[in-house]
């Protein structure tokens, strides 16, 4: 399972005030990381640094608006964007050509579609 | 083929893609998706093809059909600037609590647009390549300075017989100083009045006052009759602000509406920036965002019932969403584009001839910030004023496609940047979605219709229809022909 596996591999440390995790980076890319820190910026003061060789380290610590009692709500929520986050960079690289070929043949309409589908999907 | 997706409230996954099309996922179905493990004969399978997430036949034609409709839903950049809001005067009658505007005394003519300004206005407005131009008339109380609004009306028209472009005039006035002249001009050059009403009396008489002090719905409710007596029924549209109290109070409002019989409500949040923000009453008409989303949600059900019962009421706001939802064509609302509608769907002309993008650029102004000037119309050409480097980063830092929280978010097709409020209320042009009121308002209810969707109840259905396609419900269940 895609969820189960990528939750295995990160490691959180609750701290006072919030928790710390730390992340495989063989798992997950930069932009997925920043992408989700960045989602949850309005509840947490986020800090992303490198940890030893191949893991980072995130470090999250709850603003004052919001209460220690959801702490672990903050923690599933994060390590659930992560998954999103991570996601949506797998799909990007899937389609990621197709969506701007799809945007291409809006505003400038390609002389031969068929073959630019093909080059990009394969088949046409 | 390409989509986003988004955990929502229900536990399930919304998938849309690039053209608004969309669907709901439990999560075993969505990794079953994303794992290429749906079989082609399902049923599952067959509602993604469907739409357009999957395919297991040809790969162009499809590709060919998802540009298509998504050159139809950017179809407003194409007509560039259609709506024209023209201050003519920045007096005003009124002092409305919450006006974030700079409205000044009556007997301040200085603040008054002179007819040359007026005269160049016009041929700004006319050199636009939109085939479709709207000039709405504001103030301060356009009224207070009807002169310039006629010079305004008599020169567009003059300059449109060599145009040809399909021209309407809106006044944007409290009624207050309405009169049979006045009202007589504005059939005779088919002009129709935009007007505001918060209420019932106690909820629109504390905030909508008189310069003098006193509340205006009394004069309001008079003047609204003689305007249609004069203009025909439809003559005057309103709008609502909805301050703290009204939050509570939704449900009378709508029946007010209804039982004045409008067309229709727009259930507005208040913008507390700009003056309203020192008004010393300022405690009593703001309220946190998603206290109007709750509110906003309880009373687009009870509208709904309304509907169904029989008076037919369409709530504007989820029109404009709906028709974005369900039809293929965009639909033109300043305030929620990509990139911004902000200058190039619409602009403000300043009584003194300044060109701001948006009524909060001129506000902005007003109180010292010029960041959003873009020139002015007694000095400066169309195109330096629309082509100005500030227009340009505008509309540079407001395509949702690169901004940080939108560029992954399922509500793309639907939804659109502000970048001025953004910078008004979080102090850069970009924004901070994690923190933005105006993402977690659209967001809400967004996912709101999604889900009411999604349910498919055929009466909230055929309510929805009737209001994208300006048909009676009757029509829409063919019960009637149609008369449009």
């Amino acid at each position: 399972m895609l969820c189960k596996g990528r939750l295995m591999d990160a490691k959180v440390k609750r701290k006072p005030g919030g928790f710390e995790v730390i992340l495989s980076k063989a798992l997950y890319e930069k932009e997925a990381v920043f992408a989700a820190t960045y989602a949850l910026s309005g509840l947490c003061r986020n800090r992303v640094e490198p940890a030893q060789a191949g893991y980072v380290k995130v470090t999250l610590e709850l603003l004052d608006s919001c209460p220690d009692a959801d702490r672990a709500r903050v923690e599933n929520k994060f390590m659930n964007e992560l998954i999103d986050q991570q996601l949506r960079l797998d799909l990007e690289k899937r389609y990621g050509a197709i969506r701007r070929l799809i945007v291409q043949q809006a505003f400038a309409p390609l002389d031969n579609l068929k073959a630019a589908v093909k080059k990009i999907v394969g088949r046409d | 083929m390409p989509f986003r997706f988004s955990p929502v409230a229900s536990n399930r996954m919304l998938v849309v893609n690039e053209v608004g099309e969309f669907i709901f996922l439990d999560r075993q179905t969505f990794e079953r998706l994303v794992s290429y493990d749906l079989a082609p004969n399902t049923g599952i399978f067959l509602d993604l093809k469907g739409k357009h997430f999957v395919t297991d036949t040809a790969v162009t034609p499809v590709i060919d059909l998802l540009a298509t409709k998504y050159r139809t839903k950017r179809e407003f950049l194409k007509s560039f600037t259609g709506l024209h809001m023209v201050v003519v005067t920045l007096r005003c009658n009124q002092r409305c609590n919450y006006c974030h505007a700079s409205s000044q005394p009556t007997d301040q003519q200085r603040w008054d647009m002179t007819p040359e300004t007026a005269v160049n206005v016009v041929h700004k407005i006319m050199e636009s390549p939109s085939e479709v131009i709207k000039i709405e008339f504001q103030g301060g109380e356009p009224l207070l300075n009807f002169e310039v609004v006629k010079t305004v009306v008599r020169e567009a028209k003059r300059l449109n017989r060599k145009k040809n472009k399909h021209l309407d005039f809106v006044i944007c006035t409290n009624l207050t100083l309405v009169d049979a002249p006045t009202l007589e001009y504005c059939k005779k050059e088919g002009i129709t009045l935009s007007t505001s009403l918060d209420g019932p009396k106690e909820i629109h008489d504390r905030h909508r006052l008189m310069r003098t002090g006193e509340g205006s719905y009394d004069r309001f409710m008079q003047n609204l009759h003689f305007s249609r007596s004069i203009l025909g029924h439809d003559g005057v549209n309103p709008l609502m602000t909805a301050s703290q109290e009204s939050l509570s109070h939704f449900n009378e409002i709508v029946d007010q509406y209804a039982a004045l019989g409008f067309q229709g409500i727009f259930l507005r949040h208040v913008n507390p920036y700009g003056y309203a923000q020192n008004d010393a009453t300022i405690q009593s008409f703001v309220y946190p965002m998603e206290d109007f989303v709750e509110a906003y949600k309880k009373a687009l059900l009870y509208i709904i019932e309304l509907n169904l019962a029989g008076t037919p009421l369409v709530e504007g706001y989820a029109c404009i969403l709906l028709s974005r939802i369900l039809t293929p064509f965009c639909t033109g609302f300043v305030d929620l584009q990509s990139p911004t509608g902000a200058g190039i769907n619409g602009v403000i002309y300043d009584f003194n001839g300044e060109v701001y993008p948006c009524d909060e650029a001129r506000m902005l102004a007003k109180m010292g910030d010029r960041r959003f000037y873009l020139g002015n119309v007694n000095r400066d050409s169309y195109l330096d004023i629309f082509t100005s480097p500030v227009l340009q980063e505008l509309i540079e830092v407001s395509c949702v496609e690169t901004l940080p929280g939108c560029h992954s978010c399922p509500l793309q097709p639907y939804c659109g940047a502000d970048p001025v409020r953004n910078y008004a209320i979080q102090g850069d042009l970009v924004g901070h979605r994690p923190t933005s009121d105006f993402c977690m308002k659209h967001k809400a209810i967004i996912e709101f219709l999604l889900e009411l969707i999604d349910q498919d109840d055929p009466g909230v259905m055929d309510v929805f229809w009737s209001w994208i396609t300006n048909r009676t419900l009757a029509e829409v269940r063919g019960e009637a022909p149609c008369s449009n």
